[in-house]
């Protein structure tokens, strides 16, 4: 395969990263993290391959699988926003619920559902998104009251209470927006990557790298959705990077992980000279 | 959090929870084959007949071991969640030992040192983590979770490729003289339990590490050196978590073969600390409980229950057991 073919591909194959990753960068810019996303990813897979097995068609399965993940994350909201639990074991509690969820549903027998074909009407408008959202989503935050609004809360909680902000409720919104992103990555995996069928460990981590992928593109929308598409670039050269290091096939999956540590790292060095980038203070 | 001292209303707390989360697991396990009656008759032979008491309390070790450990990182504020790829770890170099290494060793000897060398290369692998959260400000929660994929993948490789026998993606398997019964196992996670007790509560390095978790710039102006704190804790939480390896591999595991996810026992250790509010001595019991949790789990796989299923039933367990004891401040 030549440069560009692994560029379109790793598009294709970047739509789940991209959109989990800019829905939990809204989540952290108001000032909280989520670390369910993988859990949410996968329940959405289970639920929308349930639904688009029983309905016979995938749009409705789409939709299930989006509110799954906006069904989770309001545990979230409802226990970190509202009871003020302590946000990292919700996170993590979302994310293993999630994974043991999915296969419950999958249990039923639904794992096999219709898919979303390449290049699909639905699939391009996938497609579209991950290029329109992080264009709509800078509008947003940098050119809209509302958005001067949520990351005034994600920078500092107190003072923008003091303000009179609506800080509970700007969180409730971006973390129930989150989880519907990460419910739509969850069903596209499912729909389009894995031709319409659920297994056991679909997400292969790839909510964790989304998570990464937001602090690799430091919380600017267009920032996350590059970080989020050079992950998956890496995710689809696998193969080629393999034969090139002479590594054998089987330990090729380690890659992105390793690259993501590397490179949170290599962020951490170049930011921390420069006092003027200040991150909101999620993590 | 944090706090040791017991209370009427964090036991009426926990109560509630425990039963709240018991009731959403029977409710949620009625919707796979094995079915609300299936779940309902296991859970009752899991605690009432004898054998399953042998598997609880042989799948319990690897669980408090970990859980030990991250009680400690817990408690000086390290987030760690690398006891998954850690006990993997631990395993992978005791299988290394006594049976790919060549050395052939007596199982006196063989035992003794298969459990402190998973112990230390779990160790390695939590120090990994530690200097990257001191050094380079990396966060310690997704560093180590990426390295679990990263130790999961390894292992599914060498199951795959290099340590495969016979025609299945399989390894050898330990020698039957290396094996471990469920007592030695449980007596090696007692005595952790009780060393990161009395390093906790009576040790000065126990205090440091207190005081960080709750102050850390008060810590430091009382001097004390918070990369040495959270770097010793990433080497504490990884060499249980390797020793729960170890006793995993020889004690029930045996073999190695590809995963699509990992086994799970860090993650139930996870929550198991968080169960047991950081107390190392209250990590026993809990790691008991979710134990025969997971034997229920194991008992209807071949009704159709999903493994996952057990992971789900004691994260629920745990938000329950969290939202009851913070409600009981208020409502009661």
């Amino acid at each position: 395969m030549v440069l560009a073919d692994f560029m379109a591909t790793a598009l294709i194959w970047g739509v789940p990263i991209i959109l989990a990753a800019l829905g939990e960068m809204l989540v952290e810019r108001s000032g909280r993290v989520n670390l369910g996303v993988d859990g949410m990813m996968a329940f959405s897979a289970a639920v929308s391959v349930a639904v688009a097995s029983i309905t016979g068609s995938p749009i409705p399965g789409l939709i299930a699988g989006g509110l799954a993940g906006l069904a989770l994350s309001t545990i979230y909201t409802i226990t970190v926003v509202g009871l003020k639990l302590d946000q990292i074991v919700v996170g993590l509690i979302i994310a293993l619920t999630g994974l043991g969820l999915a296969d419950l549903v999958a249990s039923t027998g639904h794992k096999i559902g219709p898919y979303i074909p390449y290049g699909s009407m639905l699939h391009n408008i996938l497609v579209a998104m991950t290029v329109i959202l992080p264009i709509a989503l800078w509008i947003i935050l940098y050119r809209t009251p509302y958005g001067v609004e949520l990351r005034a809360i994600g920078y500092d909680e107190s003072i923008a209470r003091e303000r009179g902000l609506r800080v509970d409720l700007v969180r409730a919104i971006t973390i129930s927006t989150g989880g519907l992103m990460a419910g739509v990555a969850g069903a596209y995996m499912a729909f389009v990557l894995y031709n319409g069928r659920y297994f056991s460990g679909i997400t292969g981590g790839w909510g964790w790298l989304a998570i990464g992928s937001v602090i690799l593109g430091y919380w600017h929308p267009v920032g996350v959705a590059l970080a989020a598409y050079a992950v998956s670039l890496l995710i689809v050269t696998r193969p080629l990077i393999a034969s090139e290091l002479g590594l054998p096939p089987t330990i090729v999956p380690i890659t992105p992980y390793i690259a993501v540590v590397i490179a949170l790292t290599i962020v951490s060095i170049v930011t921390r000279r420069k006092p003027s980038l200040i991150p909101p203070k999620p993590l | 959090m944090l706090a040791l001292k017991v209370d009427s209303k964090q036991v009426v707390g926990v109560t509630l929870g425990l039963v709240l989360g018991l009731t959403l697991a029977l409710i949620l396990g009625s919707i796979s084959p094995a079915g609300f009656r299936g779940i309902l008759d296991s859970l009752v032979w899991v605690y009432t007949n004898p054998v399953p008491h042998v598997f609880t309390l042989t799948l319990l070790s690897p669980i408090a071991c970990a859980a030990v450990g991250l009680t400690v990182a817990y408690r000086a504020g390290f987030i760690t969640v690398g006891s998954e790829g850690q006990i993997l770890l631990g395993a992978i170099v005791t299988l290394w030992l006594v049976e790919y290494s060549g050395l052939n060793l007596n199982p006196q000897v063989a035992i003794p040192i298969s459990i402190l060398l998973g112990g230390f290369t779990g160790a390695l692998l939590g120090l990994i983590v530690g200097v990257l959260r001191v050094y380079f400000n990396v966060n310690e929660i997704l560093a180590s979770l990426m390295l679990n994929y990263v130790i999961l993948y390894v292992s599914n490789h060498l199951a795959s490729g290099p340590w495969r026998v016979g025609p299945f993606a399989i390894t050898r398997s330990v020698g039957e003289e290396y094996r471990l019964g469920p007592l030695v196992m449980v007596f090696v996670a007692v005595v952790l339990a009780f060393l990161c007790w009395f390093l906790l509560t009576r040790s000065s390095l126990g205090l440091a590490i207190k005081v960080y978790g709750r102050a850390p710039r008060v810590a430091e102006t009382y001097g004390l050196n918070p990369k040495a704190i959270v770097l010793s804790v990433a080497l504490l939480s990884g060499f249980t978590s390797g020793v729960g390896g170890a006793l995993m591999m020889l004690g029930f595991q045996h073999s190695l073969s590809p995963m699509s996810v990992s086994p799970g026992y860090g993650y139930m250790g996870v929550l198991v600390s968080w169960l047991s509010s950081n107390n190392p001595l209250v990590v026993l019991p809990a790691s008991w409980f979710f134990s025969s949790i997971l034997v229920l789990g194991r008992s209807l796989q071949a009704s159709g229950l999903p493994i996952g299923y057990v992971l789900a039933v004691q994260a629920v367990i745990v938000l329950s057991v969290m939202i009851a004891r913070r409600l009981s401040g208020r409502w009661w």
